[in-house]
């Protein structure tokens, strides 16, 4: 047996745990058998480490282990099989042994190796004699039979250690578990397939100022102090977030308040469902809790501070525009040319200041849920042309023709028509600042699937791939010197973005940089019984 | 049809009231009556006796729907048109704003050339519908 092949029976041996254990009447009932069976007056279940060999049974020896430079055993399991010594004193291996020469006076000795689950040998069942003998074709087999009982006591020690060791772990898998279902900032509530409250963890507990209670889940909402979101509706039997996770339904960022006496009303964010055991039995439902109490407060502060510096900036705003404007029209007597230029320079300004605030509070309404839309069947073509028109004389500033090609059939699809014109506007406007003098901008669509397609394709700048996927985000404005001033707030296709994934579709262009763009947008068609709908 | 002459302007931002005023006086030739807010428009509504109230929506105190309902309770302002003038507007708004009695919106920020016209417009609209 070489180093290595060593060092795996050692860590096979090992793993039984079984050196220096107390003795166990399965191993000593073997040993006896043994010398009964083979008549010999001592019978061992001799076990091999790196030092010695160690006896897990014997029988008429005191020792309870040698050094392993002395044990036959060792022989026996190089060998791997039977060894039979029939008189030590005359066999050169043996005859200078000083278990041969002195106590206790070995003569015969014959050793089955027992084997780990693997096959490696860990040690042997052997029979010692003080006289020479030998054994018979049928003594020979006992030996080898009863070696083969030792082997399954072994096999069964393992396996019940497996079991304690699997147990364990579970047990320690358990405790973690629930250490960090109590230490986290999470609220986490579970019940059973019959709506016996579970689990209830410190966080949650903290929040309800209560604990598991033997309630059914009726009264859930009334023991743990459930409300809609706005503080002061109790929630309803069947809308506590772990009743409806229990009657099967998955949960995403319900929300919900909590308002324990002597606690401030907490907002909380429910997610959660069913739970189902491996083999897909229902077995009840869990439901964690995220606080966005200060998330919310946050957001509304955020809101209330936009709509007044919105307010606040548009007021001075109106005044001086319409300064402005009352100047330019002649309200405040005749102007020198120069006068004029100068005005119609401060009246562009304040146009783009408004366009941004305008721009700003959409954003700031769109991410806050706060622009409600109102989808309807709307017919595509007037509303196409609809953009067309509206943007006639902002193309013409530019020099560039507005085109729409008529789909073939008449299409019908679901949308907000005011902000599909919003949306409309900021792609022909782009078109428009974008193109050179004398190009022509195409409107055309296209069915794909259940959806219909619009295209704004310009003949213009085009747009390097690299800034491409950044287009779409918030004040991102492509950046070269020839962009700068053909303004725009930056905002547009962010709120194009936003409008036309809120109306259940998607946007995006197609462009190389010197060859033109092409803006689409994508929205789900009516199918026929939509028609039916305003 | 009578003649739109008299405008209560009630706003409470100066500068506004000042360019709403020469666009309603100098470009479009009404007699017009400036109020800071609600209370003194009220205070002055039934002896000035205007032909139509342009009211700001957004005001410190009364508001411009609060301003409107204590308007109603004054006998000589029962069925007066009220227009009113408030921030970027969306079309549902516009009908919130109609179901409170205005006859007509006017956004800010407004072209003050083209104010005279647009309150002109929504009168006769009223007269018509009346």
């Amino acid at each position: 047996m070489n180093a290595s092949a060593e060092q795996r029976r050692l860590a096979a041996l090992a793993r039984y745990q079984i050196m220096d254990s107390p003795g166990e009447a399965a191993f000593d009932d073997i040993t006896t058998l043994a010398t009964r069976y083979l008549q010999t007056p001592i019978a061992l279940v001799s076990l091999l480490d790196d030092q010695r060999q160690w006896f897990k049974s014997r029988v008429g020896l005191d020792v309870c282990e040698t050094p392993r430079d002395l044990a036959f055993c060792a022989h026996a399991i190089r060998a791997d099989q039977l060894l039979v010594v029939e008189n030590a004193n005359e066999d050169p291996r043996f005859r200078d042994n000083p278990l041969v020469t002195g106590e206790p006076h070995i003569c015969f000795y014959a050793g089955m190796p027992v084997h780990s689950a693997e096959g490696y040998p860990l040690g042997t069942l052997c029979v010692i004699d003080r006289q020479p003998r030998t054994l018979d074709a049928q003594q020979r087999d006992t030996l080898i039979r009863l070696a083969g009982l030792v082997e399954q006591q072994l096999r069964l020690r393992l396996q019940l250690l497996e079991g304690q060791e699997r147990e364990m772990a579970l047990s320690e898998q358990k405790a973690l578990n629930a250490s960090l279902l109590e230490s986290m900032m999470v609220g986490v509530v579970a019940c059973d397939a019959k709506g016996q409250l579970t689990l209830i963890n410190r966080t949650a507990r903290d929040w309800h100022g209560v604990d598991i209670l033997d309630v059914p889940p009726e009264h859930w909402w009334r023991y743990y102090d459930l409300y809609h979101s706005d503080e002061v509706t109790p929630l309803a039997a069947d809308q506590v977030p772990l009743w409806r996770a229990l009657s099967g339904e998955q949960l995403t960022a319900v929300s919900f308040c909590i308002a324990a006496r002597g606690q401030p009303v907490r907002h909380l964010q429910a997610s959660g469902g069913p739970l189902y055991d491996a083999e897909g039995r229902f077995k009840g439902a869990m439901v964690a809790m995220l606080d966005i109490t200060e998330r919310r407060q946050i957001e509304q502060m955020k809101s209330r501070f936009i709509a007044t510096v919105s307010h606040e900036l548009r007021t001075p705003l109106t005044s001086i525009s319409g300064a402005i404007a009352l100047l330019l029209g002649g309200a405040g007597g005749d102007l020198p040319e120069a006068g004029r230029r100068m005005l119609g320079i401060a009246q562009d300004n304040t146009q783009r200041l408004q366009a941004l605030i305008n721009d700003l509070l959409d954003i700031e309404r769109l991410e806050s849920g706060l622009l409600p839309l109102k989808l309807s069947v709307q017919p595509l073509l007037p509303l196409l042309q609809r953009a067309i028109d509206s943007n006639q004389l902002y193309a013409e500033r530019f020099n560039v023709s507005l085109v729409l090609l008529p789909p073939s059939a008449e299409l019908h699809l679901i949308c907000d028509a005011e902000r599909l014109l919003q949306v409309m506007d900021n792609l022909l406007s782009n078109a428009a600042k974008f193109s050179h003098a004398g190009d022509s901008i195409v409107v055309d669509c296209r069915v794909i699937d259940d959806q219909v397609q619009v295209q704004v394709t310009d003949q213009g700048v085009g747009i390097a791939m690299e800034q491409q996927s950044r287009l779409f985000q918030r004040f991102f404005q492509i950046d070269d010197s020839t962009s700068r001033k053909r303004g725009g707030t930056g905002l547009g296709l962010a709120i194009s973005k936003e409008l036309v994934e809120r109306m259940g579709g998607s946007i995006g262009v197609d462009s190389q940089a010197g060859q033109g763009a092409c803006f689409w947008f994508c929205l789900p068609l009516a199918s026929s019984s939509d028609r039916g709908m305003p | 049809m009578s003649q739109l002459q008299r405008i209560l302007h009630i706003e409470d931002d100066p500068s506004i009231q000042e360019i709403a005023r020469i666009a309603l006086e100098v470009v479009g030739g009404f007699e017009v009556k400036t109020c800071d807010g609600g209370a003194a428009g009220l205070a002055v509504a039934e002896a000035f006796a205007p032909d139509l109230v342009l009211l700001d929506v957004m005001m410190p105190g009364m508001d411009g729907p609060q301003t409107l309902e204590r308007l109603r309770e004054l006998p000589g302002l029962l069925y007066t048109p009220v227009v009113f003038m408030t921030a970027k507007v969306q079309s549902q708004e516009v009908e919130g704003y109609r179901a409170l009695g205005a006859v007509g919106v006017i956004t800010k920020p407004f072209d003050p050339m083209q104010l005279a016209a647009e309150i002109r417009a929504l009168w006769e609209q009223w007269n018509v519908e009346h």
